[in-house]
């Protein structure tokens, strides 16, 4: 009977395309096979669509979200590219006499003729190195050898005469490396966790949620501030421990984020547990890691992808405060935190803005772009944002 | 709803016992001590001796650094705690609780300030941005409160510093009085409100963007529900509407932000309080993490976590009853 039924089905199925060809052959000129025809080229438009490029087409479809990833590959050229065209070195010092500043010295005294006198006096300051240099004024690189070379400083000089804009640029390398592996990093744990959680239920579900639960109550910046005292503590004994740092300390921020991923994979995953094909899936006798990775996680990723791309900006934010607080990158390095760190320094703050704001920039720029194509991502990937 | 809360309490009393015994360990695993620094430069010269120091720790009960000694260490500290005594701050020399008490206020009163004005200036701009979906208005709404979510805090207090301090001397830019100021009264008052102005602004420019950006989701939700579709069909006009039933609705999910309001009401600001010089009870905190104060940093960690687990709790609660549809029977 079954078998039987099979073979109709068969049958039909072989019969209609043929049944179709003969009428559209038939009725060349008629309208109604124009119009079949115009339906089943957009057919076939429709079918070359593939949710992937509908999800590009999105994306690409919002204006904030195109600015933000190019905003994202300037970037990434700026502190990747950007070192290598650089005259200068992170590290290295202008070491041509800076720029002489007199200040003038006032002194008032009653002359002998009883007439008050005024002495100006200029004091001149020649700095031994280039320091604080302004804005597109020429340095010298290498001074005092023989292959001296006149090289510009775009944003000038810091307080011990390094170049600014080449700072800025192997900051942002730091920034965007270590973010890009704290999120990731982030995201594997909370998948691990979450996904743990959410397929095996009871006591296993038990167990992480509390976890989960107890990291929430840690509040985040003070447990940094010790853990970063305990690096310190032990940084003069075991030296890497300072050279490794900034990635140490964000390794130890993913111990306390990655709470919110796991959530959410859980979240989906009890959601998902119930789907008609994970019955299917159950059926097939398919083992639990190849039913965790390849049907369920997969389905948690659109939103996961959301919540990485836009927890990138939060760390790039965590690296600079950890950087300002001089918890980050170690001294002679740059960080876009610990540039900013300068204007703690009335001095700099006031007058040399050109120390410290470029680097403020870039980070508001890192985040806002991280944010834009976050949201760009999100909107993309929801089926039900129709515009 | 009696037994759920019970639960609860009894609940969070177990994750406040593991968040304590963690941040214990942690603190403790500093290899040196607030008392070697304080003593480092009197041994230096001889004035006191080893032995007296490890007595002086012996007082301080952060003697006995093996595993052990921690865990009696802990349980000494937790015995105290239940009885209300946190200790005595090393740094402060006073009971932490009375260091908290004091500093808490000045911290408390900046960040209620700086919420109020969130939540008045957010909440508007974020339904208006949902009603026009798209326009010039919600683009611009939207790109400033990104800006706002991505400046970090020290950046924009510092460029709030040198703007409205060094440069424009319109405001004062850090400390919490002037410098030659003894006034008493009205104008003490007046002048640490002019002090406040700057770091309330800070706070306020840096969490407007998030708040804006919830209440511009949840407008757009309640405006694609059902009944709103029915109140139009009704005939309201668009005002009714939107003032009438859009707007309550969209305060609904808000409560759950209950939560992540208690500890930033009491905690302090950290950063920001820094920045500016405010004895706030932030800074106090930052220089306890930096010196190893264990009394305090255990008593202020504390102090937060109990805030927040008492925040989720309210928020829970405050979520069934404003929404009749959540059921607190787990």
């Amino acid at each position: 009977m079954k078998d039987e039924n099979n073979k109709f089905n068969q049958d039909l199925e072989e019969q209609a395309p043929r049944a179709a060809s003969i009428e559209t052959e038939d009725a060349v000129e008629s309208e109604a096979a124009a119009e079949l025809e115009a339906e089943e080229s957009v057919m076939r438009d429709v079918r070359i669509v593939s949710p992937a490029s509908l999800v590009f087409k999105r994306f690409f479809r919002s204006r904030l979200s195109v600015i933000g990833l190019i905003m994202f590959i300037a970037l990434l050229l700026f502190s990747f590219v950007g070192p290598m065209l650089s005259g200068w070195g992170e590290t290295e010092v202008d070491r041509s006499p800076g720029v002489t500043t007199y200040t003038p010295l006032m002194t008032t005294f009653v002359g002998a003729d009883g007439e008050s006198y005024t002495v100006v006096q200029l004091v001149s300051d020649t700095p031994s190195v280039n320091i604080h240099a302004p804005m597109f004024s020429y340095g010298i690189k290498n001074y005092g050898t023989e292959n001296e070379e006149r090289v510009l400083h775009v944003f000038g000089t810091d307080k011990d005469g390094r170049d600014v804009l080449v700072r800025l640029m192997c900051g942002g390398r730091i920034s965007l490396t270590v973010s890009f592996l704290t999120v990731v990093l982030i995201a594997v744990f909370g998948i691990i966790m979450g996904g743990l959680a959410g397929y095996f239920g009871k006591w296993v579900d038990m167990l992480i949620m509390r976890i989960v639960d107890i990291i929430n109550c840690v509040p985040t910046l003070p447990i940094l501030l010790i853990f970063s005292a305990i690096l310190d503590a032990y940084a003069e004994t075991y030296d890497f421990l300072r050279t490794y740092r900034i990635y140490i300390m964000m390794g130890f921020l993913t111990l306390i984020s990655w709470t919110g991923t796991a959530r959410l994979v859980r979240g989906q995953i009890l959601f998902l547990r119930e789907q008609e094909y994970m019955v299917a899936a159950d059926a097939l006798g398919m083992s639990s890691a190849r039913k965790i990775f390849r049907h369920l996680v997969i389905n948690v990723m659109p939103q996961l992808i959301v919540s990485m791309t836009l927890s990138l900006g939060s760390m790039i934010l965590y690296e600079a405060t950890l950087g300002y607080l001089q918890l980050g990158v170690p001294s002679p390095y740059a960080s876009w935190g610990n540039m900013i760190e300068l204007a703690k320094d009335p001095l700099v703050m006031q007058y040399y803005a050109n120390e410290w704001l470029p680097s403020g920039i870039c980070i508001i720029l890192a985040v806002l772009a991280f944010n834009f194509v976050g949201d760009g991502v999100r909107d993309a990937l929801d089926p039900k944002m129709k515009r | 709803m009696v037994k759920y809360i019970i639960k609860r309490i009894l609940y969070s009393i177990l994750i406040l016992f593991f968040v304590s015994l963690l941040i214990y360990f942690l603190v403790r695993c500093l290899p040196t001590d607030y008392i070697d620094n304080k003593f480092a430069a009197k041994l230096e010269d001889g004035s006191i001796t080893v032995e007296q120091l490890q007595q002086f720790k012996e007082i301080y009960g952060i003697a006995d650094n093996s595993f052990w000694g921690i865990i009696s260490g802990y349980f000494g500290w937790l015995g105290n705690a239940l009885r209300g005594d946190l200790g005595t701050s090393f740094q402060y020399e006073q009971p932490v609780t009375q260091v908290i008490g004091d500093y808490m206020w000045i911290s408390f009163w900046i960040a209620l300030v700086a919420m109020i004005l969130q939540f008045v200036i957010a909440i508007p701009l974020g339904v208006m941005s949902a009603t026009h979906q798209y326009g010039p208005l919600d683009y611009t709404v939207t790109v400033f409160t990104m800006i706002g979510i991505s400046l970090p805090s020290f950046f924009l207090a510092t460029l709030l510093i040198k703007v409205f301090a060094t440069e424009l001397g319109w405001l004062p830019g850090s400390g919490m009085v002037g410098s030659q100021q003894t006034a008493t009264g009205l104008a003490r008052f007046g002048d640490i409100v002019v002090h406040c102005i700057l770091p309330v602004a800070t706070l306020v420019i840096i969490n407007v963007g998030s708040l804006m950006r919830y209440s511009r989701t949840n407008t757009l939700e309640v405006l694609n529900a059902d009944y709103i579709r029915t109140a139009r069909a009704k005939g309201l006009s668009e005002r009714t509407v939107i003032y009438k039933h859009v707007f309550r609705n969209t305060m609904i999910p808000i409560v759950t932000m209950l939560a992540g309001i208690l500890p930033s009401l009491f905690g302090g600001a950290m950063i920001t309080e820094e920045v500016f010089s405010l004895e706030g009870i932030g800074q106090k905190a930052y220089n306890a993490l930096k010196n190893g104060d264990i009394p305090f940093i255990m008593a202020y960690n504390m102090f937060l976590a109990i805030l927040t687990v008492i925040g989720t709790l309210l928020s829970d609660l405050a979520y069934a009853v404003v929404d009749p549809r959540v059921k607190l029977n787990k």
